[in-house]
């Protein structure tokens, strides 16, 4: 065991080792060595043996895996983190709750999600080991770059906002997902009709044809993502989507210093039902979407089956800033792969109603020039 | 004097053929000194009803109000139903002194045009707030063919837009002006009413407000996902059903309103008359 723990250290040297996400590799800090993960991971001893383990049985849960109907399978997912765990040690923060994992070489400074300073390192223990992790692709320079990009060209912005913003304490953090695999089957009934006109004499005369219009049919999803930490607002983390999945790599621990991550505190059961409703809005609409040639189309009634597949855990990489404005939390998210930033941002009602006024003043004088003078 | 022309000559043999052509109708027309149906569209009793009522009017206000009623005036060489009432309006001596104060509907059934002639009086009396109402009620009728009950709304609406106005209080004065009911003159007031407004202020409120929340939508970029589309996996959409049946047809009918009916109609104003015109 001791032997696999220092795999997360310099070869050379000794000192903990990081992921770069613009080279790919874990760096040494002290040193200057720069690795592949591939060849860190191989020097785990055990690792290769475990894994020929783990690829037998997952072949063989794969081979009984169908179609599951009813429940989510969520058979692959594995509680055992073998010899990462000791490499490993936990942060929580008692303002907001968050329980957020690291490398022991890495040192959290504050909570990414409210911002406090006062967190409480503790020790690693159990929880779901992740099947799948998306490394940071882009640092923290492109993170704040993108914030800055964020606040520009937005007019009611308060100036003293983005002057005061503590852009430096961005923060990378792996955010717990569950992705979903499944199909969506539906049968949906439509009333559409076709319209056609003509005059006859003083009349318009309009003829609607009526139609019942049905369509049945099925389509597949894949890792459809719904977060899974409680902390993380729903909204902000769908819009960072999507990720580009051709990056995800088997979940190593390699992939994990220099950045936080967020442990899981909602359950399969709890997201499944976003996954649910995604996907069976995502079928209804493309079979809608087959209805053509009509004037009007309107459904009548529709019943969508989710045939529910396989459940996989996995950790994507965001950059997050917190930051408090006038007593409220604002928290920026960029997509640590594509760049899309998004956030929500305050607004200077002061400056708001004095524009308003403004306008309706300035176009109120030019209208009563026009119209009544 | 009046200058003799050949035109208005034939005009004047035109409509002495008309009062002939009238009498020899049959039984159907009725010729009455304030109603007058050569089209036979009002029964003796319908078309006598309004002749009792336009002649107590005519007691009371000394104020004319006519109805004619024929097949087609386009036969007499004219092209339009006002022009042509009011030769008809002037050629018959229509209106009571002076100033030939009346009011005169005139309808030509074939080609459904109207013409409403306002004289003298009539000018003052029937504003154009109290012209809009009596156009509307009647006209409502006249688009079912409810002939008697249109003719009925005309008549009730004349006699209480004069009685407002004999009154000292025509009906609408209140937007144009002050009325004066002395000597029937009145101060048109120019100062610009509701709907002016609101449309100096209606316009630029809705323009600021688009702005507004043009300004405000670009504060958030947050937004719950409602469909997995990206996660599709691709050619998996399968389509077990797919069936369009006809089931059956309707059909509606509008009537359309073009700028001679009546939604629209003409305003006509000259030569000592006023009024307005266009199709039911």
């Amino acid at each position: 065991m001791p032997s696999q723990i220092t795999n997360y250290k310099c070869p050379a040297c000794g000192g903990p080792l990081r992921f770069a996400g613009d080279s790919g590799k874990l760096q040494c800090d002290y040193c200057g060595s720069s690795y592949e993960v591939a060849d860190i991971e191989e020097r785990m001893a055990g690792d290769e043996a475990k894994a020929a383990d783990a690829f037998q049985e997952e072949s063989e849960k794969a081979e009984q895996a169908g179609e599951s109907g009813g429940e989510w399978d969520t058979s692959e997912l594995d509680a055992d983190w073998g010899a990462d765990a000791d490499g490993l040690k936990t942060y929580s923060c008692p303002s907001c709750g968050a329980e957020l994992i690291c490398a022991k070489a890495t040192a959290a400074t504050c909570c990414p999600y409210c911002g406090n300073n006062a967190i409480v390192p503790g020790q690693f223990s159990g929880a779901l080991k992740p099947d799948y992790v998306i490394p940071f692709k882009l640092d923290k320079n492109a993170a704040v770059e993108a914030l800055k990009k964020h606040y520009k060209g937005k007019y009611l912005l308060p100036k003293r906002f983005s002057k005061q913003n503590h852009i430096e304490e961005v923060q990378g953090v792996y955010v717990p997902f569950w992705l979903f695999d499944g199909k969506a089957d539906a049968d949906i009934q439509f009333h559409a009709t076709q319209e056609s006109s003509h005059r006859d004499g003083d009349y318009e005369v309009t003829t609607t044809r009526h139609y019942d219009v049905r369509r049945a049919g099925s389509v597949e999803f894949e890792r459809v993502p719904v977060d899974a930490s409680k902390r993380m607002p729903n909204d902000m983390m769908d819009s960072i989507e999507p990720f580009d999945y051709g990056e995800l790599k088997a979940f190593s621990a390699a992939y994990l210093p220099g950045f936080l991550a967020d442990r899981y505190d909602v359950s399969v059961e709890e997201c499944a039902r976003r996954a649910d409703e995604r996907c069976s809005n995502t079928v209804v609409e493309m079979l809608q979407d087959t209805v053509s040639g009509y004037s009007t189309c309107s459904m009548e009634s529709k019943n969508v089956r989710i045939k529910r597949g396989k459940v996989h855990y996995a950790l994507l990489p965001v950059w997050l800033l917190s930051t408090k404005w006038n007593g409220k939390n604002f928290l920026f998210a960029m997509n640590a792969q594509s760049g899309k930033m998004v956030g929500n941002l305050p607004v200077n009602w002061a400056k708001f109603w004095l524009t308003f006024a403004g306008i309706f003043g300035a176009l109120g004088a030019a209208s009563y020039w026009f119209f009544l003078t | 004097m009046k200058r003799f022309s050949f035109s208005r000559m034939a005009r004047l043999c035109g409509f002495s053929l008309l009062l002939c052509a009238a009498l020899c109708a049959g039984a159907f027309a009725f010729e009455g000194e304030y109603v007058t149906d050569f089209a036979g569209i009002l029964s003796d009793g319908q078309a006598q009803a309004l002749e009792n009522q336009a002649a107590s009017v005519a007691e009371t206000y000394g104020f004319g109000v006519y109805i004619v009623v024929m097949d087609d005036f386009s036969e007499y060489g004219y092209d339009d139903a006002y022009d042509f009432a009011v030769a008809l309006y002037d050629e018959w001596g229509y209106g009571f002194g002076d100033d030939h104060s009346g009011e005169m509907l005139f309808m030509s059934m074939n080609n459904r045009k109207y013409a409403l002639v306002y004289t003298g009086y009539g000018d003052i009396a029937f504003t154009e707030g109290g012209r809009d109402s009596l156009e509307n009620a009647m006209l409502s009728c006249f688009r079912n063919d409810d002939w008697a009950g249109g003719f009925k709304e005309y008549m009730d609406w004349s006699e209480y837009l004069l009685e407002a106005a004999a009154n000292g209080e025509p009906v609408g004065w209140d937007e144009y002006g002050d009325y004066h009911p002395d000597d029937g003159s009145a101060d048109y007031d120019d100062e610009p009413g509701l709907f002016e407004w609101a449309i100096v202020i209606g316009i630029p409120a809705v323009i600021t407000i688009i702005i507004s929340l043009l300004l405000l939508a670009q504060m958030d970029s947050v937004e719950e996902a409602t469909q997995a589309k990206e996660y599709v996996i691709p050619h998996t959409l399968k389509i077990r059903v797919k069936s369009d049946r006809f089931t059956h047809v309707t059909e509606s009918r509008t009537k359309v309103h073009d700028d001679s009916d009546s939604g629209g109609s003409s305003h006509h104003s000259g030569g000592g008359h006023s009024g307005r015109s266009g199709s039911f």
